[in-house]
């Protein structure tokens, strides 16, 4: 056997507990759960449980929520940690201690936390306290749409850090010739940022949207600590909508749920791989 | 390359092989569950072949179920032992039944979703609070139980005229029938004819929720510190059952914005708030210091409801002459009075002397009994608050539901075990034989509830020891115990709690609406949101 061959086979045989995991784990239950979105109580239904979910005003809540809180939660987290590297990486001394601070959100535990949002944002917290000061009424954040800007303060407070941290990463990496022409041909920090950084860290990109997307799921944990299982209609994702139809025993509406929401996930994660393998400008 | 193929091969079978594993492994993981219940005699069966019923049992006894929460105590397992030895003589043992014991309720309830999810699960469910009951129903989860009876030709047939219409109609849904209660509870207020007429309630005018402000106008007014329910958990009972009334389930629909409904919502809170004041103490219709009654406190301060057992129902008619109520020393000396004059070697029987003591003590105790009834005032009760003036409510505690999922045999076998159930036997059983032969450790009360089988009912007066000479006469005094049974026979509205809907979707809601968290606005708002997610989901 030649070498890369035998090599081949090590490899196979090193992964091959992990396969066997995601086969039982993740690749069985997601062909089960396709399997059951097709099946109703009278046996094959065909695309009934579809239909009937997008017939079905709580699907459609949540569905809305959920983009709601990955169109604006996603870009408005890459934003602002991208700016804040920015600003980070032109202090180098300093940007050690902040490196260390940022990752403190992702470490504390979702438990612990609950209980400072809410002291934050109860309707006699310390928000609240603060606009009474200044003669402003109450903001019910935990029962308007409010909960919504909440959750997504909140989402943004955990996870800003670890997306500084990536991006300061991403921009170290860049060689400082590039800019250095830019700005000899006398580019501004504007069109710097957006025809040369920007266009460069676009791996570093891709990846803190993978992993804000995943920490978008992980959103769900906090939500229900603060919201219970039943949310006001602000605040009820599609999280919700599955774990709910788990304790209906509700299980072909469960299944053709998650699908739906797969699918949207995996469309919006296909449609940022394709771009980010056409914009691959550091090859 | 034959090398590689070997290689290739290995890791197939090693595939297979690991799945294999796993999936015996989930076939057999009963180590979660306490233990399954199976009886001598009729154990020749594999678990896939005998009909299944989960249940959860007291931490303390794993022989009791026992439901922490409601104290409600269920003999499912003393059932399942009975109907068990009873296929075992009959030489049908093939269709015992099997109990899986949990450890709690959450544990039996996750365990029955996976399966049901799998398309498996147990073939008997019991109706539980905790149970989207609604749901499960829209879902097709239950076989229609009028099938197997109207198929039903043996001379055991189920025949439903020993049963309450009202009762039996509120498992039906669309024309199936998916449920058969198996014990239920009155919706009634207990209180006292002295507190009712200080506060000037008409105990003859049926309390509705539109007029329950009116009703209550002199108790509202006072400033002394009764309540109006004996504690917290019954008053917000009452605002939950108030929600519950506003929900139209089939149709999806609330009528939480309405006028009336803040209105009506405002002043049930003030009943409470009332009652928040003396949360701490143990209030009591006999101590007079809450109006009416629905439940009590045990020694360690919990809350349970009223037990409707016979005996208990018995001991709260205090407008029931009993020397055995008496204070021991006075009896005392009755006895020696009486007994004095005896003289043994006559020829007389002693069941004869002793009723003319009983005679004795009632002639010289009837004028004490009836000023004191006068000053102390008689038990009596009150329909529970309803929003229609007609409607005499009840509330189903237990029943059975056969999975969807199972066999036809097995489902066959499961009404075989249901028919038993609903017998007349066993409902005495379970409502009031029960009583005595309970060995739970703990001091906590058992609670019980009545038979829907008419005849158990009536049959249990003797079960619990009343003669038939004093059942003529409970008869004739019309007595409270007469009333309460008079009045559950009489209950034309039955309701299943939804227990899941009270807890989990508005329970923290209401309780800060209670506690003065949220305003009435942001409440209705909040209520109306949550409840109309749980309806469309």
């Amino acid at each position: 056997m030649k070498f890369e061959k035998k090599q081949a086979v090590w490899a196979y045989i090193f992964l091959l507990p992990s396969l066997i995991g995601i086969a039982i784990f993740y690749v069985i239950p997601y062909l089960m759960c396709i399997y059951n979105s097709f099946m109703g109580t009278g046996g094959f239904a065909g695309f009934d449980n579809y239909i009937a979910i997008f017939k079905n005003r709580a699907f459609l809540y949540a569905l809305r929520n959920t983009m709601i809180f990955t169109l604006i939660a996603i870009p408005s987290l890459m934003i602002i940690s991208f700016l804040i590297a920015k600003f980070m990486n032109s202090f180098k001394k300093i940007s050690a201690f902040f490196r260390s601070a940022y990752l403190m959100p992702i470490v504390i535990p979702a438990a612990s936390l609950i209980y400072i949002w809410q002291l934050l944002f109860d309707d006699q917290g310390t928000i609240n306290g603060i606009l009474n000061f200044f003669g402003i009424d109450n903001i019910h954040f935990f029962s308007s749409g409010f909960s919504m800007v909440m959750i997504i303060l909140i989402y943004i407070w955990k996870n800003c850090g670890f997306c500084v941290i990536l991006f300061t990463a991403g921009l170290a990496n860049l060689p400082n010739s590039v800019h250095e022409s830019a700005h000899l041909e006398g580019a501004g920090g504007f069109t710097t940022t957006v025809k040369i950084t920007l266009p460069l860290i676009t791996p570093t990109t891709f990846f803190v949207f993978l992993m804000a997307l995943i920490n978008s799921f992980r959103m769900f944990r906090e939500s229900f600590s603060l919201f219970g299982t039943y949310p006001n209609e602000n605040v009820y994702f599609l999280q919700n909508f599955i774990n709910n139809n788990y304790n209906n025993f509700n299980y072909s509406q469960l299944s053709s749920s998650a699908i739906v929401m797969s699918l949207i996930f995996i469309g919006i994660m296909l449609a940022f791989f394709m771009y980010e393998r056409k914009a691959d400008y550091m090859e | 390359m034959k090398k590689i193929k070997l290689v290739n091969l290995i890791l197939a079978c090693f595939l297979v092989l690991t799945l294999l594993f796993f999936t015996a492994c989930s076939a057999d993981s009963n180590q979660d569950y306490i233990g399954n219940n199976k009886d001598q005699g009729t154990d020749t069966s594999s678990r896939d072949d005998r009909v299944t019923i989960y249940t959860y049992v007291d931490p303390e006894d794993s022989n009791q179920h026992y439901d922490n929460d409601t104290m409600f105590y269920y003999p499912i397992l003393q059932m399942a032992h009975m109907y068990n030895n009873y296929c075992s003589m009959n030489g049908v043992g093939e269709r015992a039944v099997e109990v899986v014991k949990f450890p709690s309720r959450d544990r039996m309830i996750q365990q029955m979703s996976t399966e049901i999810m799998a398309g498996g699960g147990p073939d008997i469910i019991l109706l539980d609070n905790e149970l989207p009951i609604s749901k499960l129903v829209n879902q097709g989860a239950f076989a229609d139980l009028n099938t197997f009876i109207e198929n039903d030709k043996s001379e055991n047939r189920l025949n439903l005229k020993n049963y309450n219409r009202h009762l039996l109609e509120t498992g039906v849904f669309n024309g199936k029938r998916y449920i058969m209660p198996m014990l239920y509870r009155p919706d009634v207020l207990i209180s006292n004819t002295k507190v009712l007429s200080h506060y000037k309630v008409d105990s003859s005018k049926k309390l509705t929720y539109s007029n329950l402000m009116e009703s209550l106008k002199t108790y509202m007014a006072q400033d002394e510190k009764i309540s109006f329910l004996e504690g917290y958990e019954s008053s917000k009972d009452l605002l939950l059952q108030y929600i519950n009334d506003n929900v139209d389930r089939e149709k999806a629909k609330t009528d939480f914005e309405s006028k009336d409904f803040k209105q009506t919502v405002q002043s049930i809170k003030k009943l409470i708030t009332k009652d928040m004041e003396g949360e701490k103490t143990i209030h009591s219709v006999n101590e007079n210091n809450c109006l009416f009654e629905k439940g009590g406190f045990d020694s360690e301060g919990r809350y349970f409801p009223i037990n409707y057992s016979l005996p208990n129902l018995q001991a709260l008619s205090n407008d029931d002459f009993s020397i055995w109520n008496l204070d021991q020393d006075l009896l005392d000396q009755y006895a020696q009075e009486f007994y004095s004059k005896i003289n043994p070697d006559d020829d007389f029987l002693w069941e004869d002397i002793n009723r003319q003591f009983e005679q004795f003590v009632m002639e010289n105790e009837s004028d004490n009994f009836n000023d004191n009834l006068a000053m102390t005032g008689k038990t009596t009760l009150m329909d529970g608050i309803t929003k229609d003036k007609n409607s005499r409510r009840g509330e189903i505690t237990c029943g059975f539901m056969i999975n969807g999922n199972s066999s036809k045999e097995l489902q066959e076998n499961a009404y075989d075990f249901m028919k038993y159930s609903l017998g007349e036997r066993m409902q005495r059983y379970v409502t009031y034989d029960s009583t005595y032969s309970t060995s739970k450790a703990s001091d906590v009360p058992n609670i019980y509830n009545l038979p829907v089988n008419n005849e158990a009912l009536k049959t249990s007066y003797s079960d619990i020891g009343i003669s038939e000479k004093k059942i003529k006469r409970i008869t004739k005094n019309s007595s409270f115990l007469e009333k309460i049974i008079n009045h559950s026979q009489s209950l034309n509205t039955f309701v299943i709690k939804d227990g899941y809907y009270n807890k989990n979707v508005i329970g923290g809601l209401v309780e800060d609406f209670l506690q003065d968290k949220i305003s009435l606005d942001n409440f209705i708002t909040n209520l109306k949101s949550k409840t109309e997610i749980y309806l469309y989901e």
